[in-house]
């Protein structure tokens, strides 16, 4: 992983770099001392700022994301209960961040498939595998290309392996509203794929 | 941590490390300023902390109240049997 500049080369050899987030979250907690919120800076912060910049596609934006999410991350470290784990709820402030950004910036346009005024109907589930095993590349070019809030909801499943409740927490909708808006982003990043690479079976 | 092997089988997981790898880093402004925020509201916190409440004491006893922390520490005075303070006894406890 990268680091970020002002850690860059010592922390390495740190026997503080071996110890897990929640201790270092605990240390913060007793001692207050801004270096150990600076590890977890270090760890997360280029995770953090790869998924600004991918779901907000512009990294001055993602700069400016990337330092809000970290500051309501440590205004909040104290609220982290570890019931589940802290790069989970580290991503979870991440999405939550850029999905409210998006919402209040694109108020006309749909960010997920199941808000467009007359989303398809669903009759075959797509396999997880049709996801997973697609090229990489190929998969990218999907991603870039259906609603933002679809591939939020993909990522957030898929790379972050977050549970349906965790993902219905962070959009504030049900479960049962989740394990749709899933369906409808698997379909529509399927029919993406059919359209770009049709020659594909994959 | 996603493990090599579930890494293998997720495009998904190989596209974030791909993306991780590629993305540029943070710049050091950004870093200075999450920093600093965090400098600065342990700072504020640890002065809280240590003057909030002989604050507290000296506006309750500005407006005719006890200072709290003086009337604690007379409690914890007496729990701890020191009467350091209390002249009516004499030294070693002799009565007059």
């Amino acid at each position: 992983m990268k680091t970020p500049s002002s850690f860059r080369g010592k922390s390495a050899k740190s026997p503080l770099s071996k110890k897990t987030d929640s201790e270092v979250i605990k240390l913060y907690l007793k001692t207050q001392r801004s270096d150990y919120f600076g590890l977890l800076y270090q760890r997360y912060s280029t995770k953090v700022f790869s998924k600004c910049i991918s779901l907000l596609k512009d990294e001055a934006l993602a700069q400016d994301a990337t330092q809000e999410i970290f500051t309501k991350i440590f205004l909040n470290l104290a609220k982290f209960s570890e019931r589940s784990k802290f790069s989970t709820w580290v991503y979870s402030i991440t999405y939550n961040y850029c999905i409210d950004f998006l919402r209040k910036r694109k108020k006309s346009k749909a960010l997920f498939s199941d808000e467009m005024e007359n989303p398809p109907d669903i009759v075959d589930d797509v396999p997880d595998s049709a996801l997973l095993e697609m090229e990489v590349i190929k998969l990218k070019k999907v991603l870039e290309l259906i609603p933002t809030g679809d591939k939020a909801i993909l990522l957030m499943k898929y790379q972050d392996d977050m549970s349906i409740k965790e993902i219905a927490t962070i959009l504030d909708k049900s479960e049962s509203a989740i394990k749709m808006k899933i369906k409808r982003a698997k379909h529509k990043a399927q029919n993406v794929y059919r359209d770009i690479f049709p020659n594909n079976l994959n | 941590m996603a493990s090599a092997d579930s890494n293998n089988n997720n495009s998904f997981k190989k596209l974030g490390e791909l993306e991780e790898n590629q993305a540029p880093q943070p710049s050091p402004q950004t870093e200075r300023n999450v920093m600093g925020t965090a400098r600065n509201v342990g700072f504020i916190g640890n002065v809280l902390e240590l003057y909030f409440s002989k604050a507290l004491g000296m506006l309750s006893a500005l407006f005719g109240g006890t200072d709290i922390t003086e009337e604690s520490e007379k409690a914890q005075d007496l729990r701890d049997g020191s009467f350091d303070n209390d002249n009516t006894i004499e030294p070693g406890g002799r009565a007059n």
